[in-house]
């Protein structure tokens, strides 16, 4: 073959290789440029996302934190800014754990680098005591969410003030208590009552005893005087006759054996009743525990005597108590004021269903059964009553708020909506409810001894 | 098959054989396009089968020598075409090294759908490597002469030896690269 002809086709080759090839440029061409228009889309929507992000970020109206591995705050949005008053470029040079008010004797006040991740997810949950930076504690509602990239993880921290609604919380728990004390006043008032009345009467019978005695003994004084000067005098021995025989009559006239027999009974009888006066009160203070607000560990079975005192007019005519205390119980770090509010709720609770139960037998009396004792890490505490019992339909809806069966004006529906909060929320403890309607119903609680959150 | 693997097969034939053979073999070849490639565009490997057995009957050599020694000069090609792959690169098995988590990573950026072989490298023992080939189509021939074009390259004595795997003959095959001279100059900069 020529080489000419050989050249000609080699060219032909290169010719159609190089339209090839212009072709495939051409095409990779299109292709890079719808790519780099998707790539803008792509961009532009990330902006937009972004944006959005922010605006939610920037408006929410909880804070949120980011926090890396080493418990460093990386985010920190406007909301964050408000409750802690901090700004977002002091934040992220703060670890997360100095937004924390925590107990000087908590390990958590190791550095945050020191704490796992599992201890800091747990840190940043549930409610909590922050610190501003003014040093001002604020009550929290911290949740907690994970994000893991691809080369770390972090925590996404939704923070919510809640000291505004705490401090609603604790109107509406004093309120309550209030509304306890003005329900109970009536009965400790009749309670007080009695014994002071019969301290009045003997403090009367008392003063016209001594009234009495004063005739009395002025006679002896007189012949005493007599006796002593009558030594000398004959004439004396008839005047020392003469009141004799008056101090005899006198004698007679105030009854000196009955005065001497009741007199220390009066005295005995008006300082019991004055005790019990002093136990009412004690109880009282003990039950009320005023603005406690820090745990302490207590007696359950010295609260739930002192609860049963001030409560006692309100089941005395309908119900009596039996009491099967556990001596060996150990003490429980409670809220003790709200945990007598929580008893109280039930025994009151338990005495208005036996009052239901006992209306149509005038007379006959129900038994509300209070027993302790201690399983393992907890306490617990059954409260039985022989009631009416809740009806199975009801028994989702009696810890709701606002829940009441009682007639409008009698009952708020908040009675049991507290004994749960105290008993769940506030103690990490337990409430079942075994019931049978018209045989009773049996509260059963359980308190840990250490509270969760503190142990 | 990427084209750049055809235009260099067919520049090496011009330039060893002439272009008279280059001519011939791709009249015989019966290929598609008549033997019109482009570096960039992509072909049916079967077509360089064929002008390869074209090739062995005009030049009286084997078609494995063949492949061979295109795999050698395909490599001196890409050192002169691609200097930034040597860069900081020191040693034969310091370079094989990197092929699959380096230079293939690079060709996949600019042919996201090319079918690329696979290297699986292993060291059993001081101055050793085995270097497993795992390819759809039949080119360990190729990767033997890239192999040994590579050790040349780098100046090192390395003796391949090769064992195939009976069941995919070509498309699996395992070398065994060992330093002749000195353990220490084969793994410098691994």
């Amino acid at each position: 073959m020529h080489d000419i002809a050989l050249i000609e086709r080699r060219c032909d080759r290169e010719r159609r290789a190089r339209k090839e090839a212009e072709e495939l440029l051409e095409a990779k061409s299109r292709e890079l440029y719808r790519a780099n228009d998707q790539l803008r889309a792509l961009a532009d929507a990330l902006a937009e996302q972004a944006n959005e992000l922010r605006s939610i970020l920037d408006t929410a109206a909880d804070a949120i934190v980011t926090v890396d591995e080493q418990g460093r705050i990386r985010s920190f949005n406007p909301a964050a800014e408000a409750i802690f008053g901090y700004s977002a470029t002091e934040a992220r040079e703060m670890q997360f754990v100095e937004l924390l008010a925590i107990a000087p004797d908590s390990d958590v006040t190791r550095p945050a680098a020191a704490l796992d991740w599992d201890a800091l997810k747990q840190l940043a949950s549930g409610e909590r005591l922050g610190r501003r930076r003014d040093g001002r504690e604020v009550s929290l509602e911290v949740s907690v969410g994970e994000k893991q990239g691809p080369h770390d993880r972090s925590l996404i921290v939704m923070i919510r003030d809640v000291s505004s609604r705490k401090e609603l919380e604790a109107q509406l728990s004093h309120a309550q208590k209030m509304e306890s004390v003005g329900q109970l006043a009536a009965g400790i008032a009749h309670e007080i009552n009695t014994p002071i009345q019969y301290v009045g009467e003997n403090v009367r019978f008392l003063d016209d005893a001594f009234g009495d005695l004063e005739r009395l003994l002025n006679l002896y004084e007189q012949l005493r005087e007599q006796a002593s000067s009558a030594v000398t005098a004959r004439s004396a021995d008839q005047r020392m006759s003469c009141l004799l025989e008056q101090l005899a009559t006198t004698a007679n006239e105030v009854d000196l054996q009955y005065l001497r027999e009741d007199i220390p009974a009066a005295i005995r009888q008006s300082r019991e009743g004055a005790e019990r006066v002093a136990s009412i009160v004690s109880a009282m203070k003990e039950f009320s525990h005023p603005g406690e607000t820090r745990m302490s560990a207590i007696s359950l079975n010295a609260a739930l005597d002192s609860t049963l005192t001030v409560s006692r007019n309100e089941w005395k005519y309908v119900a009596r108590i039996e009491t099967q205390f556990d001596p060996e119980l150990p003490p429980v770090r409670c809220l003790a004021g709200e945990l007598n509010q929580a008893f109280l709720n039930l025994i009151v609770n338990a005495a208005h269903a036996i009052g239901d139960a006992v209306r149509d037998r005038p007379g006959s009396l129900g038994t509300i059964h209070i027993s302790t004792h201690g399983d393992g890490d907890f306490a617990e505490i059954r409260i039985r009553d022989t009631g009416t019992g809740i009806p199975e339909h009801i028994r989702s809806k009696i810890f709701d708020p606002f829940f009441t069966t009682k007639p409008v004006g009698v009952g708020t529906g908040q009675g049991l909506a507290i004994v749960y909060s105290v008993i769940v929320e506030k103690h990490r403890g337990t409430l079942e409810l075994i019931s049978e309607v018209g045989k009773g119903t049996t509260f059963v609680i359980r308190l840990p001894f250490v509270p969760e959150q503190e142990g | 098959m990427k084209g750049v693997v055809f235009t260099e097969f067919l520049e090496m034939v011009e330039t060893q054989f002439g272009l008279e053979v280059t001519d011939r073999i791709i009249e015989q070849s019966n290929l598609p396009n008549d033997g019109a490639y482009t570096s960039v565009g992509t072909y049916e490997h079967e077509d360089l089968l064929k002008l390869v057995g074209n090739l062995s009957r005009e030049a009286d050599a084997p078609p494995h020598a063949l492949v061979k020694a295109f795999g050698q000069h395909l490599f001196k090609r890409f050192s002169q075409g691609f200097p930034e792959f040597f860069d900081g690169v020191d040693s034969a098995f310091a370079f094989l090294s990197r092929v699959d988590d380096v230079i293939h990573v690079e060709v996949r950026k600019l042919y996201p759908d090319a079918e690329l072989p696979r290297f699986r490298l292993s060291f059993p023992d001081i101055g050793e490597m085995e270097l497993r080939y795992e390819s759809s189509r039949p080119f360990a021939d190729l990767a033997e002469g890239l192999i040994e074009a590579c050790s040349r390259h780098f100046g090192e004595e390395i003796v391949v030896s090769r064992e195939d795997d009976p069941t995919a003959p070509g498309c699996r095959a395992t070398f065994l690269l060992r330093c002749e001279q000195g353990a220490e100059l084969c793994t410098t900069s691994l």
